[in-house]
């Protein structure tokens, strides 16, 4: 199989994938019982007829339930994800509005996971089992292992609250006005429009919770590179290099490190995805405007349209990043094609 | 490996720079990075302090939060806002005395018709409405009270219930013709949502004062994103999820207000909250964990805005046997309100951040402070007593809660259910289940009317007792309906107290209502909050308030 014909093969299982996550979700988030309305409704107006038909018909929920799939469906083709219950604002405005911030919180967590899981990785393989390997394993299991809340809610209480070097909560300082909208992702945003000081504030509030958020996936990073490149140290082709009588340092970093980083990858790959979850947290935390937040307060007020926003979201970002990681397989191994 | 010539380049001096001192630099660089910030964040709110144009309240805007359009607003914490955004006829100067009430955009209190059926109200004049100029007519309250009965949305029920037409005689007179007498017309008149409206704004965006069309009101994107309002303040930026932000109306007809800015900047938990006051990030903390503020009251920099909320946190018992079960028995409730330990949930569980009425009427309303004597208190002896008395032998019931309602005056409702669990279950023969359930479904059954036993609260919709004896008191009002209550009697005086103009007639009337409400014990009370603000120590003016939540309308700081 050519690699187009096995891209393209891909892509409609993905898009077959979306459309059932669509389904199901319909069907699920309406089998709960319990009563959106219920929490939008105030006390007073509870039981009045008039109220209630005016919030259904704005909802749509006076439909029969195929109905409302069908209508949701029509309007999702036009990007029109609905109105949100709970927040009475579309949703797409609001997706527009998170995804970035979700993006770039991601974005700078997996940037520290990196930058300071690889080396930690490589410390611990090449002092293997002497006291830097221990130090660094121990790094990187408390940072796979502290839950996200804690670590998050100690970094605000020790470098906001009690040391006072870096601001708390929000994307953006008081009374800051955020650039305008090229990507929706603010360091960026500034920094192509030259807003210095935006572009200085939302770096400072970026750092807190891109570690707390990082922090699971830089345990993972250390981890796997780790195991892998010690396995790779032992291989025959190490040996044939050393025997060569090349310097260590070209040995590591020329033959082991290169095997050793594709499982690293892989691992880089899903724990992004992984990071949505920790995102909840974080972003709660941080009260930052992202994904995260928004899928939790939909879900606790049963908003179904946002519900169903933003597992669509969050079903696209997971089917894209495996379609990647698929087809970057695809092309280094072409016996997967086949299989 | 890379550009031959930018190794040419590079060779001298990397030879020049041997590994330590490059690790050497790379470690001063990175320390200048990490000590920059950290000298600006110190510096920075240095700055926000000293800044005495700006107010910066904490609150969790994001989750509670919803709209400012006077026709569509019904949340609580928003109320800050909405108090110094938009106005009405009258309004409640002082928190500290919620039921007694002056003229805003009235110029004096209403006459009546003989009958007591028709006000009529001046207004003033001169007043100009925030970003247009228009000035205030008496058309725009007709518009305004239109548009908020025929959106059809939670508020409506201000003009719906209470007022069968208005109509504007002169460009500043109105007449509001009513469905029956109502001694509550002032209070319902400075209800949040009753304020006027900027009609010529509206229509300008879309918007009309009769039935919306099927798509929906074409002007409810501007009036999320604008405020067309009177108010000292004109809403500039509604960023739910960042900052919501207000500045002086420059226009302003009464008297100046001293900051130039509010802004509400949204923080969820509220240990940040009083964090962010601590370090000096933001002015006021709208929430407040009470196990902190004993530390805040002994920081110099710091004081706690205290004040009454009309909430009430309450029990709610059945009175029909389906699904009351043994609840429908009078001496079984009774039993129970006596086996609680409400001294215990107030001051042990709530650390003092509560208080507890006798009857569904919070303290601070009518009647309710010379009732309180008649409420019931812990007494086991009584409670056995009663429930042997009421021959049902051992029997069961379930307390349902909100599994996702959070707390009540800062308790965990786990801890508060489980407290009312065990102090029940003191009475021999009485085995009280709990039962978690997500809000929503909760909150639905509930008002089907299909729950047993529960726990629920009830905030103002205006500042008058009526307000809760009503929905509580009469049979098939919203709360009464929902545990299937039913007096007679007080039905009856609530007929009475609705229409005596005559306060010092009215007040006895609801003292009835509410010693009959606790003698048949269909709610019981638990906790009606105190509200603790945490703030700097250098802001003043600003007022816990039953309705506004903060007043901030004469809110100041000092540098």
């Amino acid at each position: 199989m050519g690699l187009w014909q096995f891209i393209a093969r891909r892509l409609a299982l993905a898009v077959l994938v979306v459309a059932l996550v669509s389904v199901a979700t319909f069907t699920l988030t309406h089998a709960v019982p319990g009563d959106p309305l219920a929490v939008v409704i105030g006390e007073r107006q509870a039981n009045n007829p008039e109220v209630r038909a005016a919030f259904e018909k704005r909802w749509g929920l006076d439909q029969p339930l195929p109905m409302q799939y069908v209508t949701y469906l029509r309007n999702l083709l036009h990007g029109d994800f609905g109105e949100s219950i709970s927040k009475r604002r579309p949703i797409s405005g609001e997706l527009a509005q998170r995804i970035p911030a979700t993006a770039e919180l991601t974005l700078y967590a997996m940037s520290f996971a990196i930058i300071v899981g690889v080396p930690l990785g490589l410390i611990s393989a090449l002092n293997h089992d002497r006291w830097p390997d221990h130090i660094a394993r121990f790094i990187a299991l408390v940072g796979a292992s502290v839950p996200v809340f804690w670590l998050g809610l100690l970094l605000l209480y020790v470098f906001f609250y009690q040391l006072k070097w870096l601001p708390g909560p929000g994307r953006l300082d008081v009374g800051m006005k955020a650039p305008p909208t090229i990507t929706g992702m603010i360091t960026f945003d500034a920094l192509v429009q030259g807003q210095w000081d935006v572009f200085w504030a939302a770096l400072r509030r970026l750092v807190l919770p891109s570690i707390a958020l990082g922090s699971i996936a830089l345990g993972i990073i250390a981890r796997m590179l780790r195991s892998s490149l010690l396995a790779a140290l032992g291989e025959d082709y190490v040996r044939t290099a050393r025997a060569k009588g090349l310097a260590e340092r070209r040995v590591v970093v020329g033959h082991a490190l290169r095997n050793a980083m594709i499982p690293t990858i892989t691992v880089v790959g899903l724990a992004t995805a992984s990071l949505l979850a920790g995102a909840v947290l974080t972003e709660t935390i941080f009260s930052w405007p992202g994904l995260g937040s928004f899928a939790v307060s939909a879900a606790l007020k049963l908003d179904y349209p946002a519900l169903l926003g933003v597992t669509l979201v969050v079903a696209v970002v997971y089917v894209t990043i495996n379609l990647l990681v698929d087809i970057v397989y695809g092309i280094l191994d072409p016996r997967i094609r086949t299989s | 490996m890379g550009d031959p010539r930018a190794n040419r380049l590079l060779r001298p001096l990397a030879s020049r720079l041997d590994r330590r001192r490059l690790l050497q630099t790379a470690a001063a660089l990175g320390a200048a990075g990490v000590a920059a910030p950290l000298l600006q964040n110190r510096t920075a709110l240095a700055a926000r302090q000293a800044d005495a144009t700006t107010l910066v309240v904490v609150d969790n805007v994001r989750d509670n939060w919803i709209s400012l359009d006077p026709a569509r607003f019904y949340e609580v914490n928003s109320s800050q806002a909405m108090a110094v955004i938009y106005e009405g006829l009258y309004y409640i100067p002082d928190g500290d005395k919620p039921t007694e009430f002056a003229p805003l955009l009235a110029t004096e209190l209403p006459t009546f018709s003989d009958d007591g059926l028709e006000a009529t109200i001046a207004i003033r004049s001169g007043v100009k409405f925030q970003n247009t100029g228009n000035e205030m007519t008496a058309d725009d309250w007709v518009f305004s009270w239109n548009r908020l009965a025929n959106l059809k949305d939670n508020p409506s029920f201000y003009v719906t219930e209470y007022i069968t037409s208005v109509e504007a005689v002169d460009p500043h007179t109105l007449k509001i013709t009513l469905p029956f007498v109502n001694a509550a017309l002032v209070p319902i008149l400075s209800a949040l949502s009753m304020g006027v409206t900027d009609s010529k704004a509206i229509v300008a965006a879309g918007g009309s004062d009769g039935e919306p069309p099927a798509s929906g009101d074409p002007a409810r994107d501007f009036m999320l994103n604008n405020s067309a309002g009177t108010g000292p303040f004109r809403l500039t930026q509604l960023d739910l999820e960042g900052e919501v932000i207000v500045e002086r109306h420059p226009d302003y007809w009464g008297e100046a207000p001293k900051l130039e800015r509010i802004i509400w900047r949204n923080i969820a938990d509220p240990n940040s909250q009083t964090q962010a006051v601590e370090v000096g990030e933001a002015d006021i903390a709208y929430s407040v964990d009470p196990d902190a503020v004993s530390q805040i009251e002994g920081d110099a920099n710091l004081q706690v805005l205290r004040g009454p909320s009309f909430n009430i946190g309450y029990l709610a018992l059945h009175t029909q046997p389906d699904p009351g079960g043994p609840l429908a028995k009078q001496e079984i409730r009774q039993a129970i309100a006596s086996a609680i330990d409400y001294d215990a949930i107030l001051q042990d569980l709530a650390a003092g951040a509560a208080v507890r009425s006798a009857a569904p009427v919070p303290l601070g309303l009518q009647g309710a402070e010379e009732v309180l004597p008649d409420a019931w208190t812990l007494d086991l002896e009584k409670a056995q007593q009663l429930f042997d008395e009421s021959g049902v032998g051992p029997t069961e019931i379930t307390l349902t809660y909100g599994a996702d309602k959070g707390s009540a005056s800062g308790v965990p409702l786990e801890s508060l259910v489980a407290k009312i669990q065990s102090d029940l279950q003191k009475i021999q023969g009485l085995t009280v289940n709990l039962e978690p359930m997500d809000e929503a479904t909760r909150l639905q059954s509930y008002r089907e009317g299909k729950i047993q036993f529960t726990y629920s609260v009830w905030s103002a919709d205006y500042s008058d007792v009526h307000t809760y004896a009503d929905p509580f008191g009469r049979t098939g009002g919203a709360a009464a309906k929902r545990v299937g209550y039913s007096n007679p009697k007080v039905d009856e005086l609530l007929k009475q107290g609705i229409s005596e103009l005559d306060p010092a007639k009215r007040t006895p009337l609801y003292i009835d209502i509410q010693k009959l409400m606790i003698d048949d014990a269909p709610f019981l009370v638990i906790d009606q909050p105190v509200e603790q603000k945490p703030a700097r120590a250098n802001v003043q003016g600003a007022q816990v308030h039953p309705i506004y939540m903060i007043a901030l309308r004469n809110a100041s700081k000092t540098e």
